[in-house]
């Protein structure tokens, strides 16, 4: 496996990329497998200096955002150098054992794929070949991981969809989302967190918000986390979404078996 | 309960603080005042700690009415003056970068900036308003912050908060405005993904005159040049961003990314203009040209510490 490489960003900024590109290499590809490993790896990497930080072990570090194969150390430059910083990772990178990951949760999640949410699914029966009972089945037949976070608060990029589904965004983007849509693109799919413009492919709406500030936990899932879809018609889905009002959360995550991945 | 009520709130004004720190890996921005130098001169001059919310104010055009006696001040433009009309009795100006003492029915108008595209106005008290993750201040796109995440609308009512009791007088000295003089060269780090491109590409970013478009708001700002082309292309495995981050997407016109900029994002990013130049460079309209000059990381660590040493020297924190 290549060696991770350091990045500036700016003076309040360090990338660690795991993926091996940079001078020399340019954009390398990487296998789905192996891009999965790697993004774990510098998730990890992530977690364990978070949790040092926390721990009054050093400061200066101001935020720690993991991406795919990589990691963002956000830091303050009154505080700490990009030197100081590097050697502090570098040295916990060292002890990373990744044998010892915290357990993830599942979160199964309740989606509802009729017509009226599904405002894409012509497009993608026609793109894919499949029914829509098979588009169905297909998205809820697979534990998916939350890859990273990013766009909106609470939203994440879940990979592990099932080639079938795969497919490119919408040449053109709507300007309105609505809160809740699940959309498919390229090997991954999302659920918006708020109404918003987006690409996607929108093929069902899901009732359970990804953010909720009148929740204790305002965010529903992080990276690093597990998800699965299972159908509900239009009746349960106005129930499940009755049943949210006022930070209400009807649902709770499993234990994740890392296996299943 | 204490008030202010936002009379006209001009193109873009909304509630900004220091914003959220330590969330971004669940996909909430950063946020926070885009210009801090003018943030924490404008708290300082009304006795308020640093990170304290005020009002930050784009283009200008923003007036409110206060029915409280209190202090405020306006700094990040400090060539542009305020217009105070009282309830009764004539309306007086007074200049930007000092305190100013209103009283109940006061209105206060910031008229359209001259001297600057930005400004930030402190009052000498907090806004009671619920923060979210830590930050009363608004990011639009992710709907939090301010009153109901959004931009300040006329008829807002903002209820204030313990109002500081007897602020000091105080003006920006010299040496402090000088912070907020028009800047046109800013400092960049080259990187995360200079690689992307060949070395006549970032000759052309150092070398060519950039204008600032009208396509500017609190994610990013976009500028008109010369087109930067990538060796293969845009795309890049998503990672993390900073603030400052010039974005080269596919059609090579740079986006510098601001204060409520995307967590993460899958285009190359060329070059971070430094923390140090930042501020400066939200201050600046449409269409003004700026040039690009490349320095170390340890050099924009250093101009930093600096500014942070300038800013602790002439604005002495003992409040009250």
């Amino acid at each position: 496996m290549r060696q991770p490489v350091w990045f500036a960003c700016g003076d309040t900024g360090l990338l660690l990329d795991f993926s091996g590109y940079g001078p020399g290499l340019g954009q390398v590809a990487i296998p789905a497998t192996d891009r999965a490993k790697l993004t774990r790896k510098a998730r990890q990497l992530g977690q364990m200096m978070r949790e040092k930080a926390d721990s009054g072990a050093f400061r200066g570090l101001t935020d720690i955002v993991p991406g795919l194969c990589s990691v963002l150390f956000h830091y303050d430059p009154v505080i700490i150098t990009a030197a100081e910083l590097k050697q502090i990772v570098s040295l916990h990178l060292e002890q990373l054992d990744l044998s010892q990951q915290t357990p993830a949760r599942l979160w199964r999640l309740p989606v509802c794929y009729e017509e009226k949410f599904a405002l894409d699914l012509k497009d993608v029966i026609s793109k894919t070949n499949l029914t829509p009972d098979e588009v169905i089945a297909l998205h809820t037949s697979r534990i998916l991981e939350v890859a990273i976070m990013g766009f909106l608060p609470g939203l994440g990029y879940l990979t592990g969809v099932d080639n079938a589904l795969h497919l490119p965004r919408r040449s053109e983007p709507r300007t309105f989302v609505p809160q809740g849509s699940v959309g498919l693109a390229m090997d991954q799919t999302v659920i918006y967190p708020l109404n918003s413009p987006g690409g996607w492919n929108l093929i069902g709406r899901m009732p359970i918000p990804l953010f909720d500030q009148k929740r204790e936990n305002p965010i529903l899932f992080s990276a690093g986390d597990q998800v699965s879809f299972y159908a509900v018609n239009a009746d349960k889905y106005k129930e499940l979404v009755a049943s949210c009002v006022d930070g209400n959360l009807p649902i709770c995550p499993e234990q994740a078996d890392e296996a299943a991945l | 309960m204490t008030m202010l009520t936002i009379l006209t709130a001009g193109p873009y004004t909304s509630i900004q603080d220091k914003g959220r720190t330590g969330y971004q890996a669940l996909g909430v921005p950063e946020g926070g005042a885009v210009d801090p130098d003018a943030r924490i001169t404008a708290n300082w001059l009304v006795s308020q700690p640093p990170e304290t919310a005020g009002f930050e104010i784009f283009m200008g055009g923003f007036s409110f009415k206060t029915d409280t006696a209190l202090a405020i001040a306006l700094s990040g433009s400090l060539s542009d003056q305020l217009t105070i009309t009282p309830a009764f009795g004539n309306a007086r100006t007074e200049p930007a970068g000092q305190t100013i003492w209103l009283q109940p029915g006061d209105q206060v108008l910031v008229p359209p900036l001259r001297g600057s595209n930005l400004a930030f106005l402190s009052v000498s008290a907090n806004f009671d308003l619920p923060p979210v993750f830590g930050s009363v201040g608004t990011s639009p796109n992710a709907r939090i912050g301010g009153l109901d995440g959004g931009m300040l609308r006329a008829g807002d009512r903002l209820p204030l908060r313990a109002i500081t009791p007897a602020p000091k007088q105080r003006q920006l000295q010299a040496e402090c405005a000088r912070l907020f003089e028009p800047q046109t060269i800013f400092r960049l780090v080259l990187g995360p993904q200079d690689f992307c491109f060949e070395s006549d590409q970032i000759e052309k970013l150092t070398s060519s005159d950039w204008k600032l478009t009208t396509r500017m708001d609190r994610m990013g700002l976009r500028l008109s040049g010369p087109s930067l082309s990538h060796k293969i292309n845009a795309d890049i495995l998503s990672d993390g961003i900073v603030k400052g981050a010039v974005q080269i997407p596919g059609d090579g016109q740079p986006i510098i990314l601001m204060a409520d900029h995307q967590t993460t994002g899958g285009y190359t990013k060329i070059a971070s203009v430094i923390s140090t130049d930042l501020p400066a460079l939200t201050r600046l309209a449409a269409h003004r040209a700026i040039r690009f000059v490349i320095v170390s990381q340890a050099e924009a660590e250093q101009l930093a510490r600096q500014k942070a040493a300038l800013l602790s020297k002439v604005l002495p924190m003992e409040y009250h």
